[in-house]
């Protein structure tokens, strides 16, 4: 017998996202860890090209996403595995809510905390790679569709591997982040070429809409088999 | 209130406990004792629904459940769900969606004595006094059933005693408890020994 009403599933989604924000703001390394990994893959570039800015600004772009991609990756394990540990996940799982809902919350409060901070930070590393400021809001744009989808696909890696080793979770995550890096990486492409890049927005943001409930469902059966 | 029977389970394809029959009244405390791995644990988690496969019948009032869930029982198992970088009162607040006034949330703390800890992130207190914040939980969310994994863990013979009386106020509201332990510690309470149900 469940007794789950919309206002209480609500009420959970909020609580959720109280507390994870609340946690993340005293664990200010998971904050600024990704950002500076995300830098330190950026600087890597000109180091190993040589700082011309011809040859750097034609790649701009593409090292971003990259950087983005291999950032997001570190911050998978701290998703669900700190509830897993500490006995949350077990409360959320009887409380009887819409296990879905609750995921979409840890999922936005991760990219909140690991994500946007990247997306701010391409900025700063468009400046180091030369990338021409015309695109910029069109590499903004795609980027935090991009980084959300990351996050996603991090929590499902997360959720497959709870408690198991953080590697793991990322071989798992990389091959299906491919297309998103395909798609994202071809529309800055085309917004610098000056041809339609909002057909690239598009497909990365119809992934997102069929990726936020069919992946947070994915996530939240996956966090029940493991229960089982 | 509720009644099992015959109850079940299988993990892994091992026999972990078979045909448990037991019933519970308002008011009425079940012991689970037994050996290391006689089951103690998996059966509360059966009970809430946290294992699969698992047989037999649970009735709640009369009603055949699959589980119960957490508007009928508080679970408590062996992890506390106690954040080590949250302060005390953080934990008590942002533990369950419903509101608490400042007053009722110092009020449980007062019962459990941890009121001078209240700002004290939990990563610095002992494992009994942690214990005692979980304590606190019960009081602010009182449920019919209280199913509780080894809650005498790290608690010295003060929070034994404390633990005692929580208990048996919470029996004189109406709420019955299922603790697993290694010995009794209340006479009057029913035992289920699990190491006779060995498969």
């Amino acid at each position: 017998m469940k007794h789950s009403s919309l206002t209480s599933s609500f009420d959970w989604f909020l609580l959720i996202i109280r507390r994870d924000l609340l946690i993340s703001s005293r664990k200010l390394v998971g904050f600024i860890t990704p950002v500076i990994f995300f830098l330190t893959i950026i600087t890597l570039f000109p180091i190993a090209f040589g700082p011309e800015p011809n040859q750097l600004n034609l790649m701009a772009s593409n090292i971003i996403w990259i950087a983005a991609l291999l950032s997001s990756l570190l911050a998978i394990e701290g998703i669900f595995n700190s509830d897993y540990r500490d006995g949350t996940l077990e409360q959320i799982l009887i409380s009887g809510e819409p296990l879905f809902l609750i995921v979409l919350a840890k999922v936005f409060c991760h990219w909140l905390v690991a994500g946007a901070p990247i997306v701010i930070c391409s900025l700063l590393a468009s400046l180091f790679l030369y990338f021409s400021y015309e695109n910029i809001s069109v590499l903004l744009i795609s980027l935090s569709i991009g980084s959300l989808l990351f996050s996603l696909l991090g929590a499902l890696g997360g959720s497959l591997s709870l408690g198991k080793n953080a590697i793991l979770s990322a071989i798992i995550v990389l091959p299906f982040s491919i297309p998103i890096l395909i798609l994202g990486t071809a529309c800055v492409e085309a917004s610098i070429n000056n041809q339609d890049y909002v057909v690239y927005l598009m497909y990365l943001g119809s992934i997102l809409a069929i990726g936020i409930p069919g992946l947070s469902l994915a996530i939240a059966a996956s966090i029940r088999l493991n229960y089982e | 209130m509720l009644e099992v029977s015959n109850l079940g389970c299988n993990l892994s394809e091992i026999n972990i406990f078979q045909d448990i029959n037991f019933h519970l009244n308002s008011e009425e405390n079940i012991e689970v004792i037994g050996e290391n791995g006689s089951g103690k644990t998996t059966l509360l988690k059966a009970i809430v629904g946290l294992v699969p496969e698992v047989d037999g019948e649970i009735r709640w009032h009369g009603e055949l459940i699959q589980s119960l869930f957490y508007p009928q029982c508080f679970y408590q198992g062996h992890l506390l769900a106690v954040k080590n970088n949250l302060t005390v009162l953080e934990n008590l607040r942002l533990f369950m969606p419903e509101k608490r006034d400042i007053f009722s949330l110092k009020q449980a703390l007062e019962r459990v004595e941890m009121l001078d800890y209240i700002n004290r992130f939990c990563s610095d207190l002992s494992a009994g006094q942690v214990r005692r914040v979980a304590m606190a939980r019960w009081i602010l969310n009182i449920k019919p059933l209280y199913i509780i994994d080894e809650p005498l863990t790290a608690l010295d013979d003060p929070s034994i005693l404390l633990f005692s009386k929580i208990v048996e106020d919470l029996n004189n509201m109406g709420s019955s408890f299922i603790v697993t332990g290694h010995r009794p510690f209340n006479t009057e309470n029913k035992i289920i020994n699990l190491s006779q149900y060995e498969a």
